[in-house]
């Protein structure tokens, strides 16, 4: 019982993250001063909680990737002295104007949801 | 647990094992970039504790092998290139299926690779002869090793760049990022790690043959795209300009009026046919790019 708990939990966290994570990385980098890895961008999200983490560090690639996918995020390689090469990312033109229509819907979802789990709503 | 970033890597593939070989790559590539740039960051604080622990520390907040390979897969479904998300189911007759081929996207995507390959089959080429040429004379003195390795190092730069043109023109998935290989302080040992390494070879190979397919590909689409214009045309400039079009071993011949229909519909069939063969060369080369240069 507990444990099919835990899953829908896990579940529930886990579709609410994917879209929010594209959001979140979108206004990082359209905040940025210049290209940004994908390190830098987890340092910045402070993603450190391990008791209640929003997501993982590593689920941020996939997530810079399919944003680079439809043109939102433009991305270049860089070799690093330390290690492997880096890919560094930079928002795009297009990325900026999803991004202005993508906070708006996102505050039309929160004041709703504000609403509904205040428990506001009537039918009348 | 994760004794080393290589360990994390190797588990991190067989969570993925059975998904795509390119998500493999990036996702490989993706985690070997983060773990080590978080190990040396880490280590630079000074915390005290050992390396052990602190890659412990870091794979935690990066994500298990499981989460991680999660998050590939559901991605993966965004992934797909273009052209092979366009690719329509075809009509049911034999002549709209034949016909149909012009709003393939597939198609016009392998017609313009043909063309592109013979360029890109070019530079490939005279890039790694004179890549070779230039290790081979300076592998007498020491930074001949250093120079080998970074000769290599660009032949898995242009395996990304092909990768690239694959996917956007042929809607093969290809990766984002070069093959996975350890990190190794000496240039020597890197360059026997490359050299050992069957994917540094498959992607010399595939970069030479480019240069005869890309001649190739450029010939045929050269010879039966023309003929079939050319077809096409014929009639109507022999009755518009009142010249003889065709013209066999040193005789002029006209064009009978009642041929002249079959002579235009072969001009469209022989397009229609090319723009097929296309498809068929696009496919097989996709399937061909893949084994060579993506990591298996």
């Amino acid at each position: 019982m507990i444990d099919e708990q835990q899953a829908a939990g896990k579940k529930f966290q886990k579709e609410i993250t994917s879209g929010i994570a594209s959001l979140i990385l979108l206004r990082v980098l359209d905040g940025a001063k210049g290209p940004m890895y994908g390190y830098q961008i987890s340092k910045v999200l402070g993603l450190k909680d391990e008791e209640a983490p929003l997501m993982k560090q590593g689920a941020l690639y996939p997530v810079l990737r399919s944003l680079e996918r439809y043109g939102l995020l433009d991305s270049l390689v860089e070799p690093s002295v330390s290690g492997p090469p880096r890919r560094y990312y930079t928002i795009t033109e297009q990325g900026r104007q999803s991004l202005q229509e993508w906070v708006v819907i996102w505050q039309e979802v929160k004041g709703y949801v504000d609403l509904v789990l205040k428990g506001d709503l009537s039918d009348e | 647990m994760n004794r080393t970033i290589e360990e994390y890597l190797s588990r991190l593939k067989k969570e993925l094992s059975g998904s795509d070989k390119a998500t493999i790559q990036d996702a490989t590539a993706d985690a070997q970039e983060h773990l080590v740039t978080a190990l040396a960051s880490h280590m630079q604080e000074k915390s005290g504790l050992l390396e052990e622990e602190v890659l412990d520390n870091i794979i935690a907040e990066y994500g298990s092998p499981e989460e991680i390979a999660a998050a590939y897969k559901q991605a993966e479904i965004y992934m797909t290139p273009y052209i092979a998300v366009a690719e329509k189911t075809s009509g049911q007759g034999i002549l709209s299926r034949f016909f149909g081929v012009y709003s393939d996207p597939a198609a016009w995507g392998s017609f313009l690779y043909m063309v592109i390959a013979l360029v890109t089959g070019i530079l490939y080429f005279c890039w790694v002869t004179a890549g070779i040429a230039t290790t081979l004379s300076f592998s007498l003195f020491l930074f001949g090793i250093p120079l080998a390795v970074l000769f290599l190092l660009s032949l898995q730069g242009l395996a990304v760049m092909e990768g690239r043109i694959v996917e956007g023109l042929l809607g093969v998935r290809m990766p984002r990022r070069p093959i996975f290989f350890p990190q190794k302080e000496k240039w020597f040992d890197r360059l026997k790690l490359y050299l050992s390494d069957q994917h540094t070879w498959f992607g010399l190979l595939y970069m030479l043959f480019q240069l005869p397919l890309g001649v190739l590909y450029f010939t045929v689409a050269a010879v039966m795209l023309p003929l079939g214009v050319g077809l096409i045309a014929a009639p109507f400039i022999q009755e518009m300009l009142n010249v003889t079009v065709i013209t066999l071993g040193g005789t002029a011949y006209l064009i009978p009026g009642l041929a002249m229909p079959f002579v235009i519909a072969l001009g469209g069939v022989l397009i229609t046919a090319f723009m097929h063969l296309a498809k068929g060369v696009g496919k097989l080369h996709g399937l061909y790019a893949k084994r060579l240069l993506v990591a298996n």
